[in-house]
This record gives structure tokens, sequence and C-alpha cells, in this order.
């Protein structure tokens, strides 16, 4: 989206929820759904179920009995707690202090929260200018803030074990009791913010980061009068603004120590002799050539095991691949010095960009979806051929007559391929 | 049932092999044993010198009350009688710890896992007999398994667990309020044994802690989550029918202006904007 874009649109809506408040909130609400769900199947015990007992024994054999499912929840819900820490701590553009100046209650709460039921009998009765959040808004943004914190930190101290004493029996109980609270509560903001249609700015807003200023002016009349659409906007859209920032940064540098148009794209010949050399050196000094897939399997059955250990150990495939090491691995460091090569080439060929590539007629959603099926199949493939095509290039140059029809394959697939979807890179 | 066990108290001569036995043989921490020795004292015991021994462990019981207590079924009955836990997911909430009327758990705090008598199970299966069962040099404690060991029926035994002392009685630790079905049985002298239980009754009750869960969370949190979802309905619903009266009120509206309009085609009316009720929340 380019600057003049932004602009556009910043005078027809206002930003109501930039980009990293957006990311927290899905996330939140995404890792607490989970841990919620999985935290009722941990229950078993008839005594203490809170949940029905069907839904605990579909829960625990999804999950693969009650052990991983237990591991699953400790696990999420430590990288749930992690980075809502840290996203308040780490907030370059101060809007967690924002978000918490917002939710001050004030004198106008205490008479809408008077004024509010009697206007859900009679639409016309007036109700006092609200902020950036309306008070029961605020209620639900407190409770969740405070319930997150005694979530956390009672999972956390369970984590870490407390003895056994009269204070972790109390743990497991606060934990229970605060959950209890949020969800009773995510049940009112739920239903706010999906089934009533009135309130479908605000859910907008939540999703899309803009609102609409009429919606504004009449709900949060308080925070419009500071923030009027005339004027400066209140926030441009920062989409991914700290990676950029860092990216902006480093390119400015470049672009100024140079000329600021990059570099002419090299000979494609040279190039090839290029990496014929460095399959002939890969030869010379490692014994290998190049590859690349080896190490994302490698690091799928690492992951896995970190997991799944007995899982990942009793299959045929995965249990000898255990064994060889993730870190001693050379493919882990050669992918390594892929990215950092390609990272420092760029640089210097002044072509540092974030951005997706993709062709004018498709979205760019529609562009991440084909390279993900794509990337499974190749992925599934290259566990049947042993390889994927950098391993088989090599491969070739040993004279290889699987990885010679193979290449011939890709270069028959290739230009059919392209014929069919010349028109989706145009 | 698959094994016995017994404890003669009036035989114990106090000397603790039992504890250090279960220390040795179960790796634990010197000062945590999962088997205990308790002196118990009449006021002139002291002065004739006269204590009575009462070993005690974990009574393996038909229907344990731990087990009962334990949120995550963590702590379970096996299928071959005894009551053991899965470290894997014991959480070391605790629960468990004041619901054994015995007070043969506790969580051992490096670990953070709970610890208690498994009958040496590994021995067991080993064709070993439980470490202190085997260790007591004064023939207090018998025991008596069968186990398959390699497809073969293999009995696992120390003394005799049938074999009563002339004048001793056996009894089970129990009290008219607090009976989980102990698997184990005590043997002894009627005074010793009336000794024991006068100073060592098996505890009720289990915590507050999980009565508290028990009586009042599930029921409190479930009443909440009912209440708002029966608000979260009155709200749509209110809504909904808003949203009609004013689709009604507007039609109607619609219709006198198209009525006014074909009356008065010369004089136009003037429009009153219809203001938007709806509340926020």
């Amino acid at each position: 989206m380019s600057e003049t874009q932004l602009q556009e649109q910043s005078e027809e809506h206002l930003v109501k929820h930039p980009v990293q408040q957006r990311v927290v909130h899905w996330f939140n609400a995404a890792s607490f759904l989970f841990l919620w769900l999985s935290g009722i199947a941990i229950i078993s015990n008839s005594g203490y179920q809170v949940g029905p007992t069907w839904y605990i024994n579909v829960v625990n054999s999804l999950f693969g009995g009650a052990t991983n499912l237990l591991h699953i929840h400790v696990y999420v819900g430590i990288l749930w707690i992690s980075v809502m820490v840290l996203s308040f701590l780490l907030d370059p553009h101060g809007l967690s202090l924002r978000f918490l100046r917002d939710l001050i209650p004030t004198r106008n709460d205490m008479l809408w929260f008077k004024a509010r039921p009697k206007a859900e009998i009679d639409p016309s009765t007036p109700l006092p200018d609200q902020g950036a959040y309306n008070a029961g808004q605020k209620a639900f943004g407190i409770v969740v803030l405070v319930g997150v914190a005694v979530i956390g930190a009672s999972g956390l101290l369970m984590w870490i074990g407390t003895g056994g004493g009269g204070f972790s029996r109390a743990l497991v109980l606060i934990h229970l009791i605060a959950v209890g609270l949020v969800i009773t509560f995510f049940f009112v903001h739920f239903a706010m913010a999906a089934l009533i249609t009135a309130e479908r700015p605000a859910l907008v807003s939540m999703v899309k980061g803009d609102i609409d200023p009429e919606y504004v002016e009449h709900h949060h009349a308080e925070w419009y009068r500071d923030h009027p659409v005339e004027g400066e906007p209140l926030q441009p859209d920062q989409r991914f603004a700290l990676p950029r920032a860092v990216y902006g940064s480093v390119t400015r540098l470049i672009l100024k120590m140079n000329n600021a148009k990059p570099k002419k794209l090299g000979n494609p010949y040279l190039t090839g002799i290029g990496l014929g050399l460095t399959v002939l050196f890969g030869f010379v000094l490692l014994g290998h050539g190049p590859g690349a897939s080896g190490f994302f399997s490698r690091l799928g059955a690492y992951s896995l095991a970190e997991v799944a250990p007995d899982h990942v150990a009793s299959n045929a495939y995965w249990g000898p691949v255990l064994d060889r090491g993730f870190w001693d691995y050379w493919l882990t460091w050669a992918v390594g010095g892929i990215a950092l090569g390609g990272f420092i080439s760029a640089l210097f060929a002044r072509r540092l960009n974030l951005g997706i590539d993709k062709g004018s007629m498709i979205s760019r959603s529609t562009r991440l979806a084909i390279a993900l099926g794509g990337g499974i199949g190749v992925g599934f493939a290259t566990r049947i051929t042993r390889g994927c095509t950098s391993h088989h290039l090599s491969e070739a140059a040993l004279l290889s007559l699987g990885s010679w029809v193979f290449l011939g394959a890709v270069f028959v697939g290739g230009f059919a391929a392209a014929f069919m979807f010349k028109k989706v890179w145009r | 049932m698959s094994f016995e066990f017994r404890i003669d108290i009036s035989r114990c001569i106090g000397c603790r092999a039992c504890e250090v036995a279960c220390v040795t043989a179960n790796d634990l921490d010197p000062t945590a044993s999962r088997n205990w020795v308790k002196f118990l004292e009449q006021e002139d015991d002291v002065v004739r010198g006269n204590t009575t021994f009462a070993p005690y462990l974990c009574q393996h019981c038909e229907d344990p009350p731990c087990v009962d207590a334990c949120p995550t079924g963590a702590s379970f009955k096996a299928e071959d009688g005894r009551v053991l836990v899965d470290e894997d997911l014991c959480i070391g909430c605790g629960l468990c710890v004041p619901a054994c009327p015995y007070d043969a758990r506790y969580v051992a705090p490096d670990t953070n896992i709970l610890q208690k008598c498994t009958l040496c199970e590994g021995r067991v299966s080993n064709g070993l007999a439980p470490a202190c069962f085997e260790v007591c040099p004064a023939g207090a404690r018998t025991f008596y398994e069968v186990v398959e060991i390699d497809g073969e029926e293999r009995v696992i035994s120390v003394g005799d667990v049938n074999a009563i002392d002339e004048g001793h009685e056996v009894m089970s630790w129990t009290s008219p309020t607090v009976n989980p079905g102990p698997t184990m049985r005590f043997s002894g002298l009627p005074e010793d044994l009336a000794l024991l239980n006068e100073k060592m009754p098996p505890q009720g009750g289990g915590s507050e802690t999980a009565m508290f869960w028990r009586n009042g969370i599930g029921k409190g949190v479930g009443a909440l989550g009912v209440a708002s979802a029966f608000a979260m309905a009155g709200m749509i619903g209110l809504g909904k029918l808003r949203e009609r009266k004013e689709k009604v009120a507007l039609a109607a509206l619609a219709e006198q202006e198209e009525q006014e309009t074909q009356a008065e085609i010369d004089s136009p009316t003037e429009d009153s904007p219809t203001e938007e009720g709806d509340a926020d929340v």
C-alpha cells in the first residue's frame, strides 16, 4: 500500500485498531480459546469435570492421550503468556500504554451503566459520551487484563511447582475461577461482536482496523472529538511496522551510500556456471552436492520429537533420522548460509524489499494459498524421491539416471505449467 | 486382587530399615521415604520403656479417595490393585494429599510430582519382593503376590501373610466413618491395635479446596455461564425486536409520505429526519 493510498483512506476512515493491536487481539483470542477448550478436557475426573465426558474423551484422543494434551496445554500457555507480556514490553508505538489509558473508568462510565438498560427499552434515552471504549467494553477489557494476568501467573506457578501444599491446591482453584470469569464475560463480548448487527462496525474495526467516522461520532463521541476526521489521521495503518522499520533503516542506509536504483540482474549463464562450481566445490569439500529439503524434513522430525518423542522414534522413517542430529547436520548450516548469502547479495544489489511476489491477476491470499499447497506437494514428493530439485541437480552431476529423468520431467512439467498459468503471472 | 500384605505392629522393633530400604530401592531423597514408622507411646510407656511401633504405608485401597481427588486422572487404580501415579499427568497440585486418610502421599519439592508407595512395582515385575518387606528383620511385614514373568506364573512372597501369631488379632485400618477399603491388614496384640486406632485414626474429609471446587465452583461457573447466555439471548431478542419496530415504522412513514405527496403535489412537505436509535454497548 503506497503512502498516497494511505492518505486517501484516512480521509474516509479513522483507524481504530492499528495492525499490532489487531494481531495481539486475535492471537490472544485464538490462544485463549485453544487453552480453554484443551483445559476443560484436562480436568477429566468426574468429581471436578466442568465439561461433558464425551467432549473430554474426544479431545483427549484427538491429542493422542491425556499426557500429550497436558503438555501441549502447558506449552501453548507459556507461548501465549510470553507473547502477551512481550507485546506490552516491546511496544515502540506506545500502543499498549494507550490501550491501558483507554481502559481507565470515568464518571461518564458510571452514568452510562445507569442509562444503558433504559436505552434497551427506550432507544431515545440519551447516553453519556464515551471514549475509545464504552463502559461495557472497558469492564470487559479490565476483566480480560486482570484475568489473563491471574490465569498466566497461576498457570506458570503450577508449571514451576509450589510443593503440593495449601498454596498449590489454591492455585488450581484460582486458575479455574479466573477462567470461568473471563469466559462468562467472553460470551457477552462474543455476542456483542458477532451476533448484534448494530455493533458490526466495532467488529470490522478489529478485522480491518478502520472504523466508520459516523459510527464513532455516535458511539464514541469523546474519542471522536479528540480524533476528528478532518486534519491529521489518528494513526496510519502500519502494516508490518516493526520489520519495515528495520528493513527500511538498513535499506535507506545502503541506498544513501549508493545510487537509489537497484543494480541490473546478473548474466544467467554466468550464474549457471557459478552454480556448477558451487556443486563441484560441494563434492570436493563435503562429499555432497547441495540440498535443501533434507533440512526441512529433519526440522520436522526434531520439532515433532519435542512434542511426541515416542511416536517419532517408533516411526520407520523418522526414527533413524533422530539419531543423526540436528545442529551438527551440514544442511542446517547450509540453509542458514543460503538465507544469509541471499540477504547480503540483495543488500549489495540494492534489491532488499519486503513484499509478496505475485502476478497482478491474483490476490495476496490466493498467492500464499497456492504457494502453501505447492509447498506441501513438493515436500511430499521430495520424501518419495529422496530429495528436492537441488539434490537431483547434484545427483545429475554424478550422472544418476533417475536424476536426469527427474530434471527432464521438471523441464517438461515446467513448460506445460508455464503455458497454462502464464495469465496468473501477468 | 493379586497381592496380599500384612504388617504385625507388635512384632515391629522400630529399626526403620523399611524406610531406608524404600529410599534406596526407589532412589529417593534420604529425607523422603514412602513408608514410615511412627512411635506410639502412652503416658506411662516412657517410664516403662514400652513403645508401640506403627509401621505404615499406602493401603492400596479398594476405593481410594486420593484417586477420587485427582483432577487430571494422574492417580489411578491399576488393574492389579495397586494405587499408582502417572508422573506425566501429575501437575503437582496436591489435591490428593489431604484426601488420603493415611497421610501416605506427598509432593516431592524437587520434581513437583506426587510421591507414593507403588508396592515396588518394578521390583515385583522382575521377581523381587518389595524392598521394605524383604528387609524387615523382625518378620513384621508379610507379602504375597502372584505375578506373570515371561509367561510363567511366579509366587513372590515374604513370610506367610496368613500365619498370625498366637494372641494377635487382625484388623483393617478403618473407622466407623472412614472406610476406603484398605487392602493391607494390620495384626498385633489387641492393646497395640487399639493404640494405633486411638493415636492414628484414618482421616476423612479431604481438602477444603476440593470440596469448594466440587460444591461451589462448578455450580457457580455454570450459573454464571447460563446467566450470561440468557442475558445475551435477551439482548439479541430486544435488538431484533427494535429493528423490526423501526422497519415497520419506516414503512408506515414512507407510506404516509407517499399519500401526502399524492394529495398535495404542489406543496412539498418537509421531511423530518428519523434518528437512528441504536444504543451502543
